[in-house]
């Protein structure tokens, strides 16, 4: 009887002893999984070997290597994008075909749409837009081509990729002198700002337009229709390789008004209207610019070296400058307004509700040709900058206007830089304001504050710290009952800091003597912790250490 | 002849309490009387705080350098102490028949076991207690004993319900405190253990004061259901009896939790520190004296009247 | 002598039933606390502005909304990132698309969150109202570099509305171990939204 008994009590143990192993003793914090929505592979096939001779790239393929290319400009201290092309990819390590009117259109002349950044869209999948992944810089741009090599740099939160780590899937190059007229062509690209999935169209060579200085087969004509977003975009034969590129006349260009729409709040007042930047979107094609067209670009790119166009025209820079360029100080004028500004009176600070401002400076030194660029920013955010060919002569006295048209000039402290010469040094600035100067100082006890709170947050159990508890210290007068019945209003609110992975912490802003704050701390895992109406007094050290235990 | 058997034994009977018979052996132990059964728990619980002591002054004194895997071991034969602690004082019992210690270390584990694979995992990872048990006091206070109270005090009754309970080993009213009190202890030491491990080792010093609160703690929740269980095997009890001791336990655990929260953490000012755990030690050790005290005052008494109506049916 | 019950040992109603009642009782107050369990974890409080109105999770803070921005919540004591449903209000042109309110969110998401990276996108409906589900992930750091904080993966999930000439976003940003605990939270938010 006593066995049997002690027999049962020995089954049981020995259950439970394989569940809690199943379970484990140490429970470590749950675990969850990824969102239901698995992860779609976006790894690109690997790619083709470049050998001559070798099988050329599948539809799949070919729809994978071409992108989406925005130009980006900073409006409102953020990038956002004021037009958009097409591009493929040719080389795994990240180099793109497009246009240059797509790749800089400062180029072919049109230094008002330069763009500050250009955004790479990859596909992911073929019924989805392309995901926005990269920056790319310009490698080699030919304006009077029309044709430009981009390389991709960094991804979009401004960190650097190792070109050779990116293994991106590449259309390789064809040979566009081998078509014939009846060829079979492929055409693919992103016709319009965002949503929009790639799209592909087709149809057939039909025949070759010549120009001077370039040869015989400087177009190719074709019989497929594409709208102006496919521009920069791939044609492929159907053997899979790259033989032209899909090139649009935009604005700009003799005659052809492209169709420009507005789609974006880009001056951030919640409505979308004139008042906003449009991005021009329509046209039609001249036709495709062959492939064999870009090969010095290509091999200027891949080798590094700089990229000289071999038909001129005075939209590209000529000269690298003097080296003795020099620009005096700036003044500042009121402007006339638009974009034909004309200085009116000196002034040393604008009014508020000012529509533009001009800043005039002397100069010397420098050479019909070379290039040269302004910045303009407000309160530190990139308000304007574009980039020039100087033609004002050697020496003499000019001024750049910044003006709006529909609205007048925010009020802030505006700060101007000019450039000039192959390296772009910074030749003068200045500062003015508009509208009196910045806003007041939002938090008016920083500077009234002595004391320097710091300490660790820990677990009074186990001495262990705590990390990423949130602390927050509530304005004088208001206790934590308070601040409850208000919802934990952020206006309420006097500082804030979160505990490191150590457990320290320090608060950023410093307390006044004699007066009352209240400190919460939150941490998963524990009750909230507060104290009223905390006192430092003047036998207070000024680096205070509070430290804050907690138990559960 | 006799007509009756021993409910323990299933000898022949003569002696009866309440409604249940007992043979002479059995009826003898089940009414035997512990006389200094009080002091030894006093002496007990007095014996945990000098071990925490000790060990806090040994900790701030040689503040010996453990790191990693040493520090956890550390921490997990720390976590053994406490109870070990109350093992020895069952075995210096003056008695008539020892328990065996097989058993009462059988209880022992099957405690720790139970709340290993049921009882953490219950709390942690299905109710997600560490949620939404500090959002407020209500949410403590009910949470703390519909969810952790009744989780934690049913697994230690089933670990003496569903093992020794039945045994013949189980013959004395303070058998069910004993017995519950050991799966109680089981569980709290497991519950210390996992504490040291999913910190990846704890300072000694500060770990050990909330180590005994929670054997304490514990012992003394599972000795109320003990005291229940015991009752229930030697008198018959109406239906709702168990039930209420379980719900007793329960609730007791709920507001323990509640009120160690609240004495220990006291908020945050400048004169003091925010939390003083050695406030839930006194807690805790209250608590232990207090319930043990109810407990053997009430065994006492059974026995008491057991013994009296028996000599009155006799006579 | 009179007989009581024939046998001692013959376990009394109370012996025999009451172990079932003890478990009954425990079951009982388990189920008790779950729902009370959901009750606490359900509270929430009405939140209303000109653009929108919701039932926000009760104890979370509201942060001042910046830009596009006309709700911000987050949840103080979520382990590592907070919890944070936020709504949006972004102007598009009228008779769009709605992927092209999702491309030009991409793109200022790459521009501002780090190592973000697009998991899923698609059309879904949701509560009955046409949306496009957008589901994605980043790392959220401290930008004071002088703060040792551990960078925390966020899994983001953005539901993007079509509304006239405005696009209303909302936005889930949770942990990676929180997210699908607390999904079901948001989902709760996610319904009561009215705009």
């Amino acid at each position: 009887m006593k066995l049997y008994k002690v027999n049962r009590i020995l089954v049981m143990v020995v259950i439970l002893v394989l569940v809690s192993l199943a379970c484990g003793t140490s429970n470590p914090p749950v675990q969850t999984q990824a969102p239901q929505s698995q992860p779609t592979p976006t790894n690109p096939p690997p790619p083709k070997p470049n050998d001559n001779g070798q099988a050329g790239s599948s539809r799949t393929d070919l729809i994978a290597a071409t992108v989406q290319i925005y130009g980006l400009v900073t409006i409102n201290g953020q990038l956002s994008p004021i037009y958009s092309g097409s591009g493929t990819i040719i080389s795994s390590n990240g180099l793109i075909l497009t246009n240059a009117h797509v790749a800089s259109p400062a180029s072919q002349g049109d230094t008002s749409d330069e763009p500050d950044a250009l955004a790479i869209g990859v596909m992911d999948k073929e019924d989805k837009p392309p995901v926005f992944l990269y920056y790319a810089n310009v490698k080699a741009v030919d304006g009077y081509l029309d044709l430009a090599v981009i390389q991709i740099t960094s991804t979009m939160d401004g960190a650097y990729v190792d070109p050779d780590s990116l293994n991106l899937p590449y259309v390789q190059m064809g040979n566009s002198d081998d078509l014939h007229v009846g060829d079979h062509i492929d055409i693919f690209g992103f016709p319009g700002i965002g949503g929009d999935t790639i799209t592909f169209t087709d149809g057939n060579v039909s025949g070759f337009t010549a120009e001077d200085g370039i040869g015989d087969r400087a177009w190719i004509k074709t019989d497929a229709t594409f709208a102006g977003g496919n521009s920069g975009g791939l044609a492929a034969n159907d053997a899979g390789y790259i033989i032209g590129v899909p090139t649009i006349a935009s604005s700009g260009s003799e005659g052809n008004i492209t169709d420009c729409r507005v789609v974006q709040d880009t001056n951030g007042d919640g409505e979308l209207d004139s008042g906003d930047t449009c991005i021009p979107i329509g046209g039609f094609i001249n036709g495709l610019r062959p492939v064999n067209l870009a090969l010095p670009l290509i091999k200027a790119a891949q080798s590094g070296q700089q990229y000289a166009s071999p038909f001129g025209g005075s939209d590209q820079p000529t000269s690298n400058g003097s080296g003795n360029e020099a620009f005096g100080q700036i003044t500042w004028y009121t402007g006339s307004g638009g974009a034909d500004c004309e200085m009116v009176d000196q002034v040393s600070s604008f009014a508020s509700g000012t529509y533009s401002m001009a800043a005039a400076f002397d100069f010397s030194g420098m050479t019909d040709g070379e290039p040269w660029a302004e910045e303009w920013t407000v309160d530190g955010d990139v308000l304007y900058s574009s980039d020039y060919v100087w033609n004002l002569g050697r020496q003499g006295t000019t001024y750049s206007c910044l003006y709006n048209e529909t609205q007048p000039m925010p009020d802030g402290n505006y700060h101007v830089e000019f450039y000039a010469g192959e390296n772009y040094d910074r030749l003068t600035q200045g500062d003015v304001t508009v509208g009196g100067g910045g806003g007041g100082n939002p938090n008016p006890n920083v500077d009234q504050g002595v004391v320097t709170v710091f300490g660790q947050v820990y677990d009074v159990n186990s001495n262990n710290p705590l990390p990423d508890a949130e602390i927050y210290v509530l304005n004088p007068g208001t206790t934590y009952a308070n601040w409850k019945a208000n919802n934990y209003a952020d206006a309420d609110i006097y500082s804030f800091t979160t505990s490191d992975y150590q457990g320290n912490y320090t608060l950023p802003d410093k307390l006044a003597l004699n007066i009352g704050y209240t400190f919460v701390v939150y941490k998963d895992g524990y009750s909230i912790t507060f104290g009223d109406d905390l006192v430092w007094t003047v036998q207070d050290p000024l680096d205070y250490q509070m430290d804050i235990s907690l138990s559960n | 002849m006799p007509d009756h058997i021993c409910s323990v034994c299933k000898q022949p009977a003569e002696n009866k309490i309440k409604t249940r018979w007992f043979c002479h052996e059995h009826f003898t132990s089940a009414t035997h009387q512990r006389p200094h059964a009080w002091r030894s728990f006093v002496l007990l619980i007095i014996a945990q705080i000098v071990f925490v002591g000790l060990v806090y002054l040994l900790d701030a004194g040689i503040k010996p350098v453990l790191a990693g895997s040493a520090l956890v071991w550390a921490g997990v034969l720390m976590a053994l102490i406490p109870a070990a602690i109350w093992m020895v004082f069952f075995y210096l019992q003056d008695r008539i028949e020892p328990e065996p210690k097989g058993f009462i270390l059988a209880v022992f584990l099957l405690g720790g076991l139970l709340a290993a694979a049921i009882g953490t995992p219950l709390l942690e990872n299905i109710f997600h207690i560490s949620k939404w048990i500090y959002a407020d006091t209500a949410a403590t206070i009910l949470g703390s004993i519909l969810v952790v109270g009744f989780s934690q005090e049913f697994l230690k009754y089933a670990a003496v319900r569903y093992s020794i309970y039945r045994s013949a080993e189980f013959d004395e009213a303070t058998d069910g405190v004993i017995y519950a009190t050991a799966a109680g202890l089981g569980y709290a030491t497991l519950l210390n253990i996992q504490f040291v491990i999913s910190n990846g080792g704890v300072d000694l010093g500060a770990s050990v004061i909330r180590m005994a609160v929670v054997a304490l703690a514990h012992a003394s929740f599972a000795a109320i259901t003990g005291y229940f269980l015991g009752r229930a095997k030697f008198e018959q009890e109406p239906i709702w009896w168990m039930p209420l001791g379980l719900t007793l336990a329960a609730t007791v655990n709920g507001l323990f939790n509640w009120m160690r929260g609240r004495v220990v953490q006291s908020g945050i000012s400048l004169t003091s520190a925010s939390s003083n755990p050695w406030m839930g030690l006194i807690l805790a050790a209250a608590l232990a004296i207090i319930t043990t005290g109810i407990i053997l005052w009430l065994v006492r008494r059974d026995i008491r009247s057991a013994l009296a109506s028996e000599t009155g049916r006799l006579s | 002598m009179t007989e009581s019950s024939s046998t001692s040992n013959t376990l009394s109603l109370g012996d025999r039933f009451s172990d079932w009642v003890v478990v009954a009782i425990t079951l009982v107050a388990l189920l008790a606390g779950w729902f009370f369990k959901s009750s606490v974890e359900n509270r929430s409080v009405l939140f209303q502005s000109s653009a929108i109105q919701a039932q926000i999770p009760q104890g979370w803070h509201t942060g001042v909304p910046q830009g596009d921005d006309v709700l911000q919540v987050n949840d103080p004591l979520s382990t590592g990132f907070g919890t944070t449903y936020s709504v949006k209000v972004i102007p598009i042109e009228a008779g769009s698309a709605v992927g092209q309110a999702a491309s030009l969110l991409t793109l200022q998401r790459g521009q501002l969150l780090t190592a973000y990276r697009v998991l899923e996108q698609k059309k879904v409906t949701v509560y009955g109202k046409p949306a496009y589900e957008l589901s994605y992930v980043f790392v959220e750091t401290d930008p004071n570099l002088t703060h040792g904080d551990l960078p925390n993966i966020v899994l983001g999930l953005d539901y993007i509305y079509l509304s006239g000439d405005h696009a209303v976003v909302v936005t889930y940003w949770a942990d990676k171990q929180n997210f699908e605990y607390d999904l079901g939270r948001f989902q709760l938010f996610l319904k009561s939204l009215e705009f």
